[in-house]
Parts: structure tokens; sequence; C-alpha cells
């Protein structure tokens, strides 16, 4: 079972596209990194997810059913911290999960109550005087507390200190590492997501660039290095997705179509998956390119 | 599930009860204080012989004449629950984005819109029949007594302050603002639009109740006393007409009979009938009361659901963002 | 119980730190046969990782017979690394120390010597390799 399957998925406003041509099969119980820059459609896309917004072509199923805008009794499977985790800043933590336990029949409250006082989190306080780490694991701990198939975060740890974000991953794969649940989060820096991603997709300008297992991908790319004269003979054998030009030097990011070859005046390094997303993001390589060049065509505009 | 709402919204609505508790104690102790003084001037056991009691509604008016012609204002209290109540509902949580935790809960939008609307919807209905009963028994005593306009049920403003009208005007308020801030997402614009429809709306709904039935006639001498005098009509119109019918202005009738400070009964009478002149009220009697309130309340009640509507079908259809 | 530590830095998949620290700890005898690794969800909310990279370390090291899951217990290693150790070979133990000596006084420093043994190491292990 997919955890998300789109189908040519479209969000558009007026003449602007949100969203475009997304097509994905998001396989379950795995941990998913949506990376793109902002305003390259991952809210929408995580929006349409959770039935808070609605295609405008195009469909899109969540763990096997339809989305929780035609089907309300979706939402008991799928759990959303939205960006900005927004709560009620006058509810009291104990509030919240009041809250939380009203509005959702799967609810699990000694499990909540256990993981905040774990993390030291005083029921009494108010949401909005909690430091923005405990905002954000409230905010996590609402989601989690329905015991939901599917968690989705958007941009769950920016803004957070980096012991803060450290605490509120930790957490996260705790939850993961449990078993039975599918996580996907967006953010717009790949740091974040590297460690704990084990399957990954590339949005930018609205339309899908790079989707796959996180460990595939990084084996099937490397960056090459050697003389610019000789770039174009690369870009026969395999698909040079991102190249850059300094002096007679070249760098190529290439995504190898066969095994690695074993070229005299290249050196060869595997790739971070920092470099594969900047790659991607980075569009065609400039057009200052030896003519032979020109089969890049794979790289998105 | 009612916790949820009332959570939320516990200080707005009990803010505005509490408000409206003590206009509720000023306006129970001013009613006591204007009706004592109206035995103790005599004007009620004037009213009770049918004599002529123009001094002593004198008395009463120099007194009290302001507080019961501002009851006028109290027409703005149903729109305090469209601003104050209805504005911020769902606007409030487009605004801080709060709708995005709402609405990812497990139930789906309809039923969380239904519980929003519940309590406040159910709190406007009660406080408005409250007023108006506190109302009615304010301005009972009055009934017979006109400073320039009437305080009749029947009549204008004091129709609006009793019976079941205020519950319709509470309600369309409600709706108004409710609807206005699913549509603007905005709290303050929502407030702001609630404001400029809510006068127009009651305006002119006012405008077409002299219209909901056919008003009935009388005639009698011109400037004289109407022989249906304290019976608690709503008088719609009053004009002077010729004996053909045709419409004659007040000035025209003066300065043809002479009528003045030094002229002669007798004289003016005679000039009077020779001309056919002849006061012709339109009236809409008071027997009517309970049809217009039913009437006026309806088309509010239906405002209210059509604009219900419309928020309903915006929250659970259109997308969040 | 062992504490994973990551270097990220180190160029090496996280999963195959985790499995040459498991066995770096099995040669120096921190772990023995019968001891529990530790879990899945104790090490990802230490380190912050996925957890199926965790499973991927223990499913290797069980490939190599060096640990086997207990169903509903946890994983616990099967035997030990033992070999490894310098109690084991004192005379290759005594030759290094002697070489080193040697090495040091013809005037290599600490990088020269890590040069010559990458170098020869390369060359011997890569003749053993088909």
């Amino acid at each position: 079972m997919s955890a998300i399957e789109t189908d040519r998925l479209e969000r558009r406003y007026g003449r602007r596209w949100a969203l475009r041509d997304c097509s994905l099969a998001v396989p379950a119980g795995r941990v998913v990194g949506l990376v793109g820059p902002n305003g390259a459609g991952k809210t929408t896309l995580l929006h349409m997810a959770v039935g808070l917004l609605a295609p405008t072509a195009g469909s899109i199923r969540v763990l096997g059913g339809l989305p929780p805008r035609e089907r309300p009794g979706q939402l008991r499977r799928v759990g959303f911290v939205a960006q900005d985790k927004p709560l009620y800043r006058g509810f009291r933590v104990a509030d919240m999960l009041r809250f939380g336990a009203k509005l959702n029949p799967g609810w699990d409250q000694d499990q909540a109550v256990q993981r905040l006082s774990r993390l030291g989190i005083p029921l009494s306080q108010r949401a909005g005087q909690l430091s923005g780490g405990q905002q954000a694991q409230l905010a996590l701990a609402l989601a989690l507390g329905k015991r939901p198939e599917l968690l989705v975060l958007d941009e769950p740890v920016a803004n957070l200190d980096p012991l803060a974000r450290r605490e509120f991953l930790q957490l996260l794969m705790g939850e993961a590492a449990q078993g039975g649940l599918s996580v996907v989060l967006s953010s717009h820096l790949v740091a974040d997501l590297e460690r704990i991603c084990d399957y990954l997709i590339l949005l930018a300008a609205g339309q899908v660039q790079l989707v796959g297992d996180a460990d595939d991908l990084l084996a099937e790319h490397r960056m090459f290095a050697g003389p610019r004269d000789q770039a174009g003979l690369l870009g026969r054998t395999h698909t040079v997705v991102h190249a850059s030009y300094t002096g007679r030097q070249a760098t190529l990011l290439v995504r190898l179509r066969s095994p690695a070859p074993d070229l005299a005046s290249w050196t060869v390094r595997p790739v971070s998956l920092e470099e594969l997303v900047l790659g991607y993001m980075s569009g065609p390589p400039p057009a200052q390119a030896a003519p032979s060049l020109s089969c890049v065509s794979e790289v998105p505009a | 599930m009612i916790w949820v709402a009332w959570r939320q919204h516990r200080i707005q609505l009990s803010s505005g009860i509490a408000v409206l508790a003590v206009l509720a104690i000023v306006l129970a102790w001013t009613g006591h204080q204007m009706t004592s003084y109206l035995h103790t001037s005599g004007l009620s056991a004037c009213l009770a012989a049918h004599a002529g009691c123009d001094s002593f509604s004198h008395l009463v008016e120099n007194r009290y004449g302001w507080l019961l012609r501002n009851v006028v204002y109290l027409n703005f209290l149903p729109m305090l629950a469209g601003v104050f109540w209805g504005a911020p509902l769902v606007a409030r949580e487009m605004e801080t984005g709060t709708c995005r935790l709402a609405w990812t809960q497990s139930i789906s939008r309809r039923r969380w819109l239904a519980i929003k609307l519940g309590p406040f919807g159910a709190a406007a209905a009660v406080m408005a029949a409250g007023f108006s009963v506190l109302l009615g028994w304010w301005l009972h005593p009055f009934a017979q007594v006109s400073f320039g306009n009437g305080f009749a049920r029947m009549d204008l403003n004091a129709f609006d302050v009793q019976g079941i009208a205020p519950i319709g005007y509470s309600l369309f308020a409600f709706a108004a603002g409710t609807t206005a801030g699913v549509l603007t997402r905005r709290v303050l614009p929502a407030m702001a639009i609630t404001f400029a429809v809510f006068l127009p709306a009651r305006l002119w709904v006012q405008s077409l109740r002299s219209h909901f039935a056919t008003p009935l006639t009388v005639s009698y001498r011109a400037f004289g006393t109407s022989p249906r005098a304290g019976l608690g009509d709503w008088v719609v119109h009053s004009q002077i007409v010729d004996r053909l019918g045709r419409s004659v202005s007040d000035l025209t009738v003066i300065t043809t009979c002479g009528i003045g400070p030094g002229s002669q009964k007798a004289n003016v009478f005679t000039c009077l009938s020779a001309h056919g002149f002849h006061q012709i009220d339109r009236y809409q009697p008071a027997s009517r009361f309970l049809a217009f309130q039913g009437i006026e309340t309806g088309i509010f009640l239906g405002l209210a659901a059509v604009l219900l509507g419309i928020a309903v079908y915006w929250v659970t259809r259109r997308s969040a963002s | 119980m062992i504490e994973f530590q990551l270097d990220p830095r180190s160029g090496l998949p996280t999963y195959l730190q985790l499995v040459h620290q498991v066995r770096q700890a099995l040669r120096l005898g921190l772990l023995a046969p019968g001891d529990q690794l530790p879990t899945a969800r104790e090490v990802v909310e230490k380190l912050a990782i996925n957890p199926n990279t965790v499973l991927k370390a223990y499913r290797e090291l069980e490939r190599d017979g060096l640990v086997a899951p207990r169903q509903g217990l946890g994983t616990f290693v099967e035997r030990s690394l033992a070999g490894a150790g310098s109690a084991a070979h004192p005379k290759l133990q005594r030759e290094l120390s002697s070489w080193l000596a040697a090495a040091r006084e013809a005037g290599l420093d600490l990088e020269d010597v890590e040069a010559l043994f990458r170098a020869a190491v390369r060359d011997s292990f890569a003749e053993g390799v088909a």
C-alpha cells in the first residue's frame, strides 16, 4: 500500500500553478522527505494529502483510500502538524489534550500525557507561553494522539534552535521506530532531512524533479571532476544532471545509466544528499558548455 | 464537543452575557422608576379616566421623555450578536491559522461549524427573547402615551423591541457576522461588514412593514382627534383630503379657512365642511401585531438561513489555502 | 550495552558506521555473546536517525552470523570476534612495535608511516579479492 499516491495531481490559483503534473507513489512505513525551495509547492501537496485543499486536476489517494477532503473519515488515520505549528495560545496544555480527545475518537490520552511529561512540559502551562521547541513537541503530541497511520509535517523544525531540533527529531524517529507509521515531512533545508529520510521527493517550481529511495538515489549518482573538453564524453553514456565549470575544469553531477565508468582523467566520488538536491534544483548546465553537451535534455527546466 | 466551543469562546460568550445582564438591570431599575412616576404624576389615573391628559403628559415627558425616545438605540443590540459573536467565530481561526489544526482533527467541517454555531446561536436567541420580554414590560405602561411618536406595541421602534422580532434580528445579525467572517477570513473587516449590512437591512424591512397588509382607513374632521385615538393603532399615513379625495396640504387648509389664533370655531367648521376637507388616516390596527411580528421575524429568519447556508457551503466545499 | 556514535563527515553510510562499531566492540571484548544490542527505538531516540538504518545494520550483522534476533526480546550477540585482540597475537604485536621503532629511526613521521601502512594493506588485501 502506498502512503500517498498521486496521478497527474494539479493545483492552480487563477493562472498561477502551485503544483502541476505530480505523479507519485510514496511507499508506506518510510520516513519521506519532501524537499524544495520556498514556493515550490510543498505545502500545497501536503495540504492536499490531509484534506485542507482540493486538487484542480488529477487525483490523490491516501493510505489506499480517498483523500480526507472527499472522505472525512480518513482524517482519523492522518495526523498533521501544519507550518508554524498552530495552537490555541490561550489554552493550557491540558486543554489542548482535551481538545484532541474530544475531536478524535481514537485518542490515547495516557500516552499523550506520558509523552509530554517525559519531555518536561507542564500540563498547566499556557500553550502560548511554551518555548518554540515545546510548542513543536505539543503539536506533534496532538498529531500522534489519535494514533494515525500517516503523519504529515510541514517544515516542523524550521525556526527551532539546534537543540530543540534534535529533540524533536529524536521524538519523531522514536515514534517511527515503533512501526506502523508512515512519516512525510517537508523542509527547505536538506540538512534537516539527511539523517532521517529514507525516501526523497524533490519539488521545485511546482513540479517533481526527483523522487525515489534515498539510498538508491545516492547509489545512482556520482560527482565527476575532470577536464572540460572531455565533458561531452560522459554525457553520451550517462545523464549529466548539473555541470559547473571553472577555467579548464568541469564538475559534473551525473546520474549513472550503467555501472560507473573508470575514466583515466576523471576523479569520481559519491555525492551527499545535499549536493544531489542542489544539483537538481540548479537547473540545466550553463550555455557555455561544449557543443557535445546538448544531450543533457533530461535536466528539468 | 460543546466543551471545545465553550473553551474557545468562553470569554466572548460570558462577557457578552455580562454586559447584557448589566443592561437588563439598568432597564429593570429605570422601568420601575418610570412606572412609579407614572402613578405619582397622576398620568395613569388620567388615562384611565379617558380625560384630556396633556398637562400630565408633559410632566412625564419632561422627566423621562429622553429615556423613552432613546429606546430606539436598543435596536443596535441584536447587531452586537453579529459583530462580537458572529464575525470572529470562524474568521479568527482563519486569521490565526488554527483552522489548519481544527480541520485536521477527526470531525468533518460541517460538524465543526455546527458545534461553533450552536451555543452562540442559542445564546443570541435566548438573550433576544429575554430583552423582548423586559422591554415589553418596560414599555407597556406607556402604550397610550404619545410624545410626538407613540409607544404602543404597533408603533415604529416600539414594535422592534418586543415580541419575537428581536430574535429574528439577532439571529440574522449573527448569521451575517459569521458569513462575513467566512468570506473575508479576517475579523475586523467582517465586523465592519456586519455593521454596514445590518442597519440597511433593518431599515429596508422596516420600510416594507406598512405593506405587510393593506392598511385600513378612518376619516374624521381635519385637525381633529381621531375616533381611534388610544386604541394602539400604528398610523402609517395621515393627510387632509378635499371632497373629491384629492390630497390637500395643511397650509392650504389653514389659509383657506383662516385657521389661526383669533379664528372662530364655528366659522372654521363651516368652511371645512363647505370645502369637504377631512382627515384621512391610513393605519394598521393593533390586532395585527402578532401577524406582523410573524412576517418580520420570518423575513429575518429566512435571510439568516440563506446566509448560514452560504457559510456552511463555503467552509465545507471551499479550500483552506 | 553499546552506545553508538555518528561521524557525519566520515563519508561512510550511517548503517555501516553502526556495523563497524558493533564489530569493534566485539573485538575489544566490550560486547560478548549473550549481550543485548539496543533496540532500534533506543538507537534512533538518541541519534535521531531513520529506524530502517538501524534495522539494515542489524540485518548485516545477522548475515555475518554475529547477532541474532530473539522474537519479542530483541537482538542478541551470537558470537565474538576474538582473535584480533592484542592478547591473542603477542608475537605480531612485538614485531609491529619493533618495525615502528625502526621506521621512526629512519626519519619517517606519522603521516609517512600511515601512508606506507595503507599502501601495504591495500596491496595485501586486494590480492585476496577475486
